[in-house]
């Protein structure tokens, strides 16, 4: 990451969206995306190619194939990976530290390093700290229902 | 409704030939399996007439209308598959309505059809469950009652029983037999479990190679296979083939006669010396009903011969066998049939 924020610095600075909010969400799924693909080509991979097949002869074109069998089926993945892209973004610091320079742009991570400082209450920093945590938890007890394994256990043999 | 043609159909994949030209008229209401050793193209075939692969040329023409380029939708056929292939994430009423729905009937109409087909193939205790739930016996039969809930114009069946263990394949032959009865449409199987082919069809394409070796009924394959391939791939224990050069056997044949062929039951065992060769029982084997024996005999090689359950053993010993010259099969160079049996 220290790699990509210099150069990234510097063009962004040039292009006038170093210290916008739009400049963070260019920044964020170009550095997830990968990742997350990654992550998901093993799973749609690991659907069995005859329950495509069984759709197709069942009436349905490709794209419903996606729509109505692959993806209810990769539900579990779409929900971990959407839950691990959400997290990297949510706690980011390095870029929102470097890019934004104005208070009212900051994101949580980066306002809450701004209550570091020997006029703020020690405490303060730590309740922010645990605060900030709150909404992934929340959102990770809500994800949990379509995180169950096996989602595709019984459809094919063996 | 319901027949198939199939025009020159070729299959490409790169520069490798699958499938090297097949013609064969599928006529409706009939039940036709395709046989052959792994990778003689069975499945490609039938996957062609799905529509899942590409007809790399020829026509596909499905009750009069060229379907070659349709997709498997615009087929209306149904197909089952050898791993199941159901939906996992539905239950199974939706599993075998799945196909209903899509093509948007209503609901009441959807409830009737699955409830009929779970009759037929007693499901109806199991309408609310997820596959997973299911053996593989139940879960197979919820992949057929996929196929037969909408009414299709033909059934593709790609090796359905493979995964099913001994006693249950017998029990599903039973019920596929008797659906295609009650349903009285085509269906096009495919095997590489001869019985299984023996028992159900109507017609067998024997394929090798991508080639059809031979298209008849069961009975025609195994009393008149054309060639050495059929003679050989159709029955259990094989057919015995011999060389027809041989002093004992060189009078019995056509004149371009290159092989004989004789199955195992056709030959009697008789004393040493009053038949047309003898030789040594390697091994027996008692299968309850029958006793298959191994008998070497020398030049003629190893020759399997079936008897009664009932019969002596004999193992170890030397004993005449005799040919029922009736049923003798002669073969020539090109292994291709020759003449009448002598």
């Amino acid at each position: 990451m220290i790699v990509l924020v210099i150069p990234l610095y510097a063009i962004f600075s040039q292009l006038g969206m170093r210290n916008t909010l739009w400049g963070l969400l260019l920044v964020y799924p170009a550095t997830t995306i990968p990742v997350a693909l990654y992550m998901l080509q093993g799973y749609f991979r690991g659907i069995p190619a005859e329950l495509e097949e069984a759709g197709l002869m069942d009436g349905l074109t490709r794209m419903n194939v996606i729509r109505k069998i692959t993806l209810p089926l990769a539900l579990p993945a779409l929900a971990s990976v959407a839950l691990y892209v959400f997290m990297i973004a949510w706690n980011e610091f390095l870029f929102a530290f470097m890019f934004l320079d104005n208070v009212d742009l900051y994101t949580l991570s980066r306002g809450i390093a701004e209550l570091n400082s020997s006029e703020v209450p020690r405490q303060h920093l730590m309740a922010g700290a645990v605060i900030a945590t709150v909404p992934v938890l929340a959102l990770f007890l809500w994800f949990e229902r379509f995180l169950v394994a096996g989602l595709t256990a019984g459809s094919v043999k063996g | 409704m319901g027949s198939i043609s199939l025009k020159s159909v070729e299959k490409w994949f790169g520069e490798v030939q699958v499938i090297k030209g097949i013609d064969l008229d599928i006529l409706y209401g009939e039940l036709i399996i395709f046989v052959g050793p792994s990778g003689c193209g069975k499945s490609t075939l039938l996957r062609m007439i799905a529509g899942l692969e590409e007809t790399s040329r020829g026509q596909i023409i499905l009750d009069g209308d060229d379907v070659t380029h349709k997709v498997p939708s615009e087929r209306e056929l149904s197909m089952v598959f050898q791993s199941y292939a159901l939906y996992p994430h539905l239950s199974v009423g939706n599993n075998m309505g799945f196909a209903l729905k899509t093509a948007g009937a209503p609901k009441t109409e959807i409830a009737e059809k699955v409830n009929a087909a779970a009759e037929t193939l007693k499901l109806n205790d199991y309408l609310d469950r997820r596959p997973k739930d299911l053996s593989g016996g139940q879960r197979q039969r919820v992949a057929i009652g996929r196929a037969i809930v909408r009414k299709p114009k033909g059934f593709l069946f790609d090796e359905p029983l493979s995964n099913l263990d001994a006693s249950l394949r017998v029990d599903m032959r039973f019920e596929i037999a008797r659906l295609h009865k009650t349903l009285a449409s085509t269906m096009v199987y495919v095997t590489h479990d001869q019985v299984e082919a023996m028992t159900l069809a109507d017609r067998i394409v024997v394929l090798k190679d991508g080639l059809i070796m031979q298209v008849g009924s069961p009975r025609e394959l195994y009393e008149h296979p054309d060639n050495v391939f059929v003679a050989q791939f159709i029955g259990s224990p094989k057919m015995n083939l011999m060389a027809c050069e041989t002093d004992a056997l060189k009078n019995l044949g056509p004149k371009d006669a290159v092989q004989l062929g004789i199955r195992p039951e056709h030959i009697a065992v008789v004393a040493t010396g009053q038949g047309h060769c003898e030789g040594t029982v390697q091994v027996s084997e008692y299968l309850g009903a029958d006793y298959f024996h191994y008998v070497d005999c020398g030049d003629l090689g190893l020759l399997t011969v079936r008897t009664a359950g009932s019969a002596d053993e004999i193992e170890g010993q030397t004993i005449g066998l005799r040919f029922d010259e009736t049923r003798l099969h002669f073969f020539n160079a090109e292994g291709l049939r020759t003449g009448e049996s002598a």
